[in-house]
């Protein structure tokens, strides 16, 4: 294994000054611009979306009860990811008036779709868990 | 879950963070399948760049029509589905992030270089890719393709690291015997990853039917619907953007044939005339969405033919258009001589619509939008 280890390492160091190389030979990509991209790429996830994410599924451990904090939690995660894939759409500054067809739905409207499917799964779910906790012990049926 | 300690510093604040569901197992799974969704993007964002790039031993061919197709749409869906996986991958692990000091030694803090090396280029090519499939270009500044070809490198070479380094810890979290759930209605694993696959879903269901035409009613976010479009198709690249339009529509259009036979100029006429032939084939987008549309025209070998080639030689076809990368396109002996590529006249029945490439434009079985070059000026045997 410490060979498989090795050569994985110095593999991984070989394709990454590859791409960096062909980076700053590439003229249609500026390094700065470059660098900045990823760096913000960097620190956006980390110090941007996953402290919200944080930060709003504490509050629903706290706040909530028992029964319905997994499923909020699963939907406050869903509902990240969704609006995180949606947001450029959302902006919209890719539309162009000579491209009616590039971008042609509303997405808001979308997103409170989707959004609204994913809660009432979730309000669904924690109903059935409240429902089988208050239900479980009276029926005798709990294992 | 995250506990606010009484003093929030830097050595407590990567134990503020006490959720029981972090385990080396449940990263080690979500890795597994990270891993799994960034090589199909690989291998799919490969073959496309080779079939626009094709290094001297690569070979693409015509069929199945549909390859393609199939080969995109999946690059694009897995990307979108990478978003929620990487997150939770994330998060599995994001207590170390605040790991106090950050670094044991100059190996450990290597270690955790190459980590954030991984965790920008990853971010990099999935904010990169959900930009362009929007087309808001402006945060980028700089060429999307080549920036996102090369930092595929880099990705990759950071997951080789990470595996080659955390191998024995992967090892042993995914043959370890399994820790039983914890009790009550908290997280389990399993619940978890079910989260995860339903994320995906949602995400995947979402935007899928941008290829997938039966879910274009249900693909509320999709960035393409397949139904929108003059006559029925979207359009990527407009003849007022190309700047064609007066030469497009000048009257004194011809088409220049050139091969080892000499140059013909063909008017649309003169185009209309010759043998016309259908064919169904998509029109499908490096951005990851397709449509199906039916095509009439003359069939590019017949021009071929014309010209004195023959079905070994490749075809360089021009475009009206001054300048702009997609201006020329090869078209590979397999595509060139395939009866189903036309220059077509006419799409879905009607005579093209300016921003589809009137007069006359390339589709091909098999090929990438940028590739199918519209508004055509000149069709040459051999390569450019």
């Amino acid at each position: 294994m410490k060979w498989i280890r090795r050569i994985l390492v110095a593999g991984g160091i070989a394709l990454i000054l590859t791409g960096l190389a062909g980076v700053l030979r590439a003229a249609s990509v500026g390094t700065v611009a470059y660098l900045r991209f990823l760096l913000a790429s960097l620190l956006l996830g980390d110090f941007l979306v996953m402290p919200i994410v944080a930060i709003f599924g504490a509050v629903a451990a706290r706040a909530l009860p028992r029964w319905a904090r997994v499923p909020v939690q699963a939907a406050l995660y869903i509902t990240a990811a969704v609006t995180l894939v949606s947001l450029p759409l959302l902006l919209g500054f890719g539309r162009a008036a000579s491209l009616p067809s590039a971008l042609p739905r509303d997405y808001p409207g979308g997103l409170l779709i989707v959004l609204a499917v994913v809660w009432t799964g979730a309000f669904a779910v924690a109903f059935a868990r409240r429902v089988r906790r208050a239900g479980g012990p009276r029926n005798g049926t709990r294992p | 879950m995250v506990r606010l300690p009484g003093r929030l510093g830097p050595r407590t604040l990567s134990r503020s963070f006490t959720s029981r569901l972090r385990s080396p197992r449940l990263t080690s799974q979500l890795g597994l399948m990270l891993g799994t969704a960034f090589a199909i993007c690989l291998l799919t964002g490969y073959i496309s760049h080779a079939i626009q790039h094709p290094p001297g031993w690569f070979f693409w061919p015509s069929r199945p029509v549909n390859f393609y197709r199939v080969t995109q749409g999946l690059h694009v869906a897995t990307g979108i589905a990478i978003v929620p996986l990487l997150g939770a991958k994330i998060w599995s692990v994001y207590p170390k992030l605040f790991r106090w000091p950050p670094a044991r030694d100059v190996a450990h803090g290597l270690e955790r270089l190459s980590i954030a090396v991984l965790v920008a280029a990853a971010g990099f090519q999935v904010l990169t890719g959900l930009l362009n499939i929007a087309r808001w270009y402006a945060p980028m500044g700089f060429f999307f393709t080549v920036a996102h070809f090369w930092t595929a490198w880099v990705a990759t070479g950071a997951i080789l690291i990470h595996v080659g380094v955390k191998l024995p810890v992967i090892r042993r979290a995914l043959t370890a015997k399994v820790r039983p759930a914890p009790a009550g209605d908290g997280w389990t694993r399993r619940g978890f990853l079910l989260t995860v696959g339903a994320a995906i879903g949602v995400v995947t269901v979402a935007t899928a039917g941008q290829t997938i035409r039966p879910l274009g009613a249900v693909s509320v976010l999709a960035p393409r619907d397949p139904r929108v479009g003059v006559q029925g198709v979207p359009v990527n690249g407009s003849a007022q953007d190309a700047g064609v339009r007066q030469k497009a529509l000048d009257p004194a259009y011809h088409l220049e044939v050139t091969g080892p036979s000499g140059t013909q100029r063909l008017s649309l006429a003169d185009l209309a005339a010759l043998p016309q032939h259908t064919a169904a084939l998509p029109i499908t987008c490096v951005e990851g969405w397709s449509a199906d549309a039916v095509w009439t025209g003359v069939r590019l070998r017949d021009l071929v033919a014309m010209a004195g080639g023959g079905p070994d030689d490749a075809v360089t076809v021009e475009s009206l258009q001054d300048d702009g990368p997609y201006r020329i396109s090869t078209v590979e002996p397999p595509h060139a001589r395939d009866e189903l590529t036309l220059i077509a006249l006419r799409l879905n029945g009607e005579p093209l619509h300016l921003d589809h490439g009137y007069p006359c434009r390339l589709i091909a079985p098999n090929r990438p939008g940028v590739l199918q070059t519209k508004w055509l000026a000149r069709i040459a045997v051999g390569r450019p």
